[in-house]
């Protein structure tokens, strides 16, 4: 893997993690509803393997435990496990049509609420704020799908500018 | 050896969640106390968004400041926040007012209270549970520190600042977590209970025993002070039910004053009631 590719990734874990902060001061639905973070995750993780998706849904989930007030690991175990199967699953099946974006956005994400719901009850005992985040996999793969409808989007018009400027070399 | 152990991937997974297991296995008997990692990282990110509100902001106000609306924006948001100064400075000095015998002594002390009240903005919420926290884009530079009381624009109680508290940015543990613990009294028949919040948007008062008749629906409640960290009298919400229960004390359900959905500015008092009064 490039250094380049590692960078980019990082950063838009980072940048994923400052924008869902951003969301809940105006919005608190969208703020429960919107896991930027875990999208970067699974969109990595589908695209380099189980090992990296793994690696950055545990960066991902330790850099939002720091801004929460609960336990350290609380967004990184689930995110960690998350990543790890996404990457796994990608790799043995075609994602890459738009509605099986969507159904693997939403299982991967169902498959994270109901783990860190359950360390939040079963293992740290603190109360869930709402039931909005039910609606979190059903929202976020919508928003995953439109993503990756622009990603696809602006790549191919960049291939085609690259390949409009590209210099004709004369063979002699 | 298992299969799973013989592939590297696996190996890795296992590796971080032991990790991450490890990290919450040592957390979990200290309870709220952040590791010098994860103050480092918080210290990092809130005050980068702290940056970044100020960035929007500044952009967003840019045309209704300067285009649209000319002064009359930024007049409005002095005045408002002067207002916030003038509600919690006013509450201070209520309560300040019933404990002082002579007017001139008040009078004499309340030149630094002007300087003690810090108006913040809530930047960011707790991403595990919005009810339990919030960050607000205040920090040491300001010379909040923890503990320090914080009120919402009308002078209602909102929580207290915790660790971590960083350059730009503190912590605002509110008074709908679960962990969150004040002495209060109801406002007409003086009970006097303890407030602490049901990680719902809601508090419960706790302690007062199943016995006791004077306790109403509607009362009022305000902080007593003898927690030393809260100044005596701030209004804290209303009770609104009370269950009977099989134990020794009630079940009696608060409904706070403050609007969580509509919290932007808050107020950090910086004088702690024991340098006070």
């Amino acid at each position: 893997m490039r250094v380049k590719d590692l960078l980019r990734s990082l950063l838009m874990i980072v940048l994923a993690v400052f924008v869902n902060w951003q969301l809940s001061r105006f919005s608190l639905f969208l703020f429960q509803t919107i896991n930027l973070t875990s999208l970067v995750v699974i969109y990595y993780a589908q695209r380099k393997g189980e090992i990296f998706g793994a690696s950055l849904g545990a960066l991902g989930g330790l850099l939002q435990d720091s801004i929460s007030t609960g336990i350290f690991g609380s967004f990184g175990i689930p995110k960690t496990i998350v990543g790890f199967v996404t990457g796994y699953i990608a790799r043995r099946i075609d994602v890459r049509s738009y509605p099986v974006t969507f159904i693997f956005y939403a299982g991967a994400l169902v498959l994270e609420v109901i783990l860190w719901s359950g360390l939040q009850i079963f293992v740290l005992s603190s109360p869930l704020p709402g039931r909005t985040i039910i609606y979190q996999p059903l929202l976020s793969s919508l928003v995953a799908v439109v993503i990756v409808w622009a990603i696809k989007r602006w790549d191919t018009q960049w291939k085609r500018r690259l390949r409009i400027f590209k210099p004709k070399v004369d063979n002699f | 050896m298992p299969f799973f152990l013989k592939k590297k991937s696996f190996i890795v997974l296992f590796s971080l969640l032991g990790l991450q297991f490890i990290f919450l296995s040592l957390q979990l008997p200290q309870g709220g106390h952040q590791s010098f990692l994860e103050k480092w990282i918080f210290g990092f990110l809130a005050n980068t968004q702290s940056g970044l509100t100020y960035i929007i902001e500044g952009a967003g106000n840019l045309w209704s400041d300067y285009i649209a609306l000319h002064q009359a924006r930024k007049e409005n948001k002095e005045l408002k926040e002067k207002i916030v100064t003038l509600t919690q400075e006013n509450l201070l000095l209520q309560d300040k007012l019933t404990k002082k015998e002579k007017s001139s002594q008040a009078i004499q002390n309340l030149a630094p209270l002007n300087k003690s009240i810090v108006l913040a903005q809530v930047i960011g919420l707790d991403p595990a549970n919005y009810f339990r926290t919030v960050v607000i884009n205040r920090g040491q530079a300001q010379g909040l520190a923890p503990n320090m009381v914080v009120l919402d624009e009308k002078g209602h109680l909102i929580g207290r600042l915790i660790d971590p508290v960083s350059w730009q940015a503190a912590t605002v543990q509110l008074v709908t977590d679960t962990n969150f613990a004040a002495s209060v009294r109801t406002k007409k028949k003086n009970l006097v209970g303890i407030l602490s919040g049901d990680g719902h948007g809601r508090c419960f008062l706790k302690y007062i025993l199943e016995t006791e008749t004077d306790v109403e629906e509607g009362e009022e409640l305000v902080t007593t002070g003898y927690d030393g960290v809260f100044f005596a009298g701030l209004p804290v919400g209303k009770i609104s039910a009370i269950y009977a229960t099989q134990g020794l004390f009630k079940s009696i359900l608060v409904q706070p004053y403050f609007n969580f959905h509509n919290l932007e500015i808050v107020a950090v008092i910086k004088t702690s009631p024991k340098e006070s009064f």
